[in-house]
């Protein structure tokens, strides 16, 4: 499967991900103190450290600056001379360093690292793709609980173990053919859930309606 | 056995052999005494004149991704790019790099390579990397250098786009056209396959959605 990040990149995206939740919750519990004024509170949720885009963090972990210049090569046009840009991820050579394929390792402590985290649907969709292997053809795409295929060490067999181009192709055919199905199995499934699931709605929001009516008339 | 096999087996030792005759033909020394004389070195004198001028080949880094996503939002940390934003970033741009000759580009047409989601893009290297066009450009066509100059100096295009010294797929005229909406075959099928399986669902289903229970 496609690619996995450098372990400095991993180590990177996790700080990230930890700043941007502490970040997010102290602005969720910030209350308002009694006799505060509502300009008052919101420049003291403003005064507070903000969530980042993860751009933003890789060009300035530390928030000291991260200077510019107009000749630089460098990506993001960072300043390489300039000493505050030295805790810039950008810079650094291992930012752009990836292995070949998922590695299993890697993934399993990533993975790990991502039980801490608050968000549910993020825990949930990381345990399917995570997001440091990068997708590269449709044969990624298949979940590991749906993969036929193994090595003999129980490691997954990936596409770019295929050497022959036509059959790779062949491989990651399949695999964008078997998304395709799952996508409308997922489809059809959906659909039945929500016929299920509506006329109980429907009939509650109905019910609610229909006794508001009666009161009103009754009145 | 079966003679699909005996003609295929026929037709390919046939083939090897030819090569192999007019390979050694190539090489052969037809000088006397000291004087050493080959068509491979007349032809490589004739080439020194005829030669088309060199070509390379650029690609745009800023364009493409490696993860393309339908739904997804683009996200940098992850090296995956929604295709409807990344349409909308690269201003609805259907190329991507050049083949360049001297000062003369020739932009390379690569809208299925650029956009097309993840899910339903069969190429991969062998790195693990997304295969696109310009991978496909740099492949080696796989013919003898008796072949690949007469066929340079006929089509006046240099054939060796990626300077390894063998010809390319990329170096072919129409390539930067042609290669990739013949890429986007595949996807375009399975797209269609696609299209076909949810106008089904939907029609099935939304009756079963709308009826009471």
């Amino acid at each position: 499967m496609a690619r996995t990040m450098s372990a400095y990149k991993i180590d990177a995206i996790l700080h990230w991900q930890q700043e941007s939740e502490q970040r997010k919750k102290a602005l969720k519990e910030l209350e308002q103190l009694p006799g505060e004024a509502d300009e008052a509170f919101l420049q003291r949720a403003e005064s507070l450290p903000q969530p980042r885009t993860w751009l933003a963090f890789a060009l300035d972990p530390l928030e000291d600056g991260a200077p510019k210049s107009a000749e630089s090569d460098s990506p993001g046009m960072l300043d390489a001379t300039d000493p505050k840009n030295a805790d810039s991820l950008l810079l650094d050579p291992s930012w752009s360093n990836a292995t070949v394929g998922q590695d299993p390792d890697t993934v399993y402590f990533y993975s790990q690292a991502q039980k801490g985290r608050d968000s549910l649907g993020e825990r949930l969709i990381e345990s399917v793709y995570p997001s440091i292997v990068h997708k590269t053809a449709a044969g990624d795409y298949v979940p590991n609980l749906w993969n036929l295929f193994q090595n003999k060490d129980g490691s997954r067999f990936e596409g770019h173990e295929i050497d022959s181009f036509p059959l790779r192709t062949l491989y990651h055919g399949g695999g964008a053919a078997w998304n395709l199905l799952f996508g409308a199995g997922v489809c059809v499934l959906g659909a039945f859930v929500y016929r299920k699931a509506m006329p109980a709605l429907f009939a509650g929001t109905a019910d609610i309606i229909d006794e508001t009516v009666e009161v009103v008339i009754m009145d | 056995m079966n003679p699909y096999v005996i003609l295929s087996d026929g037709v390919s030792a046939g083939v090897s052999e030819l090569k192999e005759n007019v390979d050694d033909v190539y090489h052969q020394d037809f000088g006397i005494g000291p004087a050493k004389i080959s068509i491979k070195d007349i032809f490589g004198k004739a080439y020194k004149y005829l030669e088309p001028p060199n070509s390379t080949i650029s690609n745009d880094e800023n364009v493409g991704s490696q993860t393309v996503s339908i739904i997804a939002e683009s996200n940098s940390a992850f090296g995956q790019e929604n295709f409807v934003s990344m349409f909308d970033r690269l201003d609805g741009s259907l190329f991507d790099g050049s083949i360049n000759t001297g000062t003369k580009k020739k932009k390379i047409f690569a809208p299925f390579s650029t956009y097309t989601p993840t899910v339903v893009w069969p190429y991969q290297r062998s790195d693990g990397a997304r295969y696109t066009v310009h991978d496909l450009a740099k492949k080696d066509i796989g013919i003898p250098d008796w072949v690949e100059k007469p066929l340079s100096v006929m089509i006046k295009q240099d054939l060796d786009i990626d300077e390894d010294g063998k010809a390319d797929y990329g170096g072919l005229p129409l390539f930067n056209w042609l290669a990739d909406p013949a890429m986007g075959v595949g996807p375009i099928i399975l797209t269609g396959l696609l299209g076909y399986i949810a106008f089904n669902i939907v029609t099935t289903a939304a009756p079963l959605v709308l009826s009471p229970v």
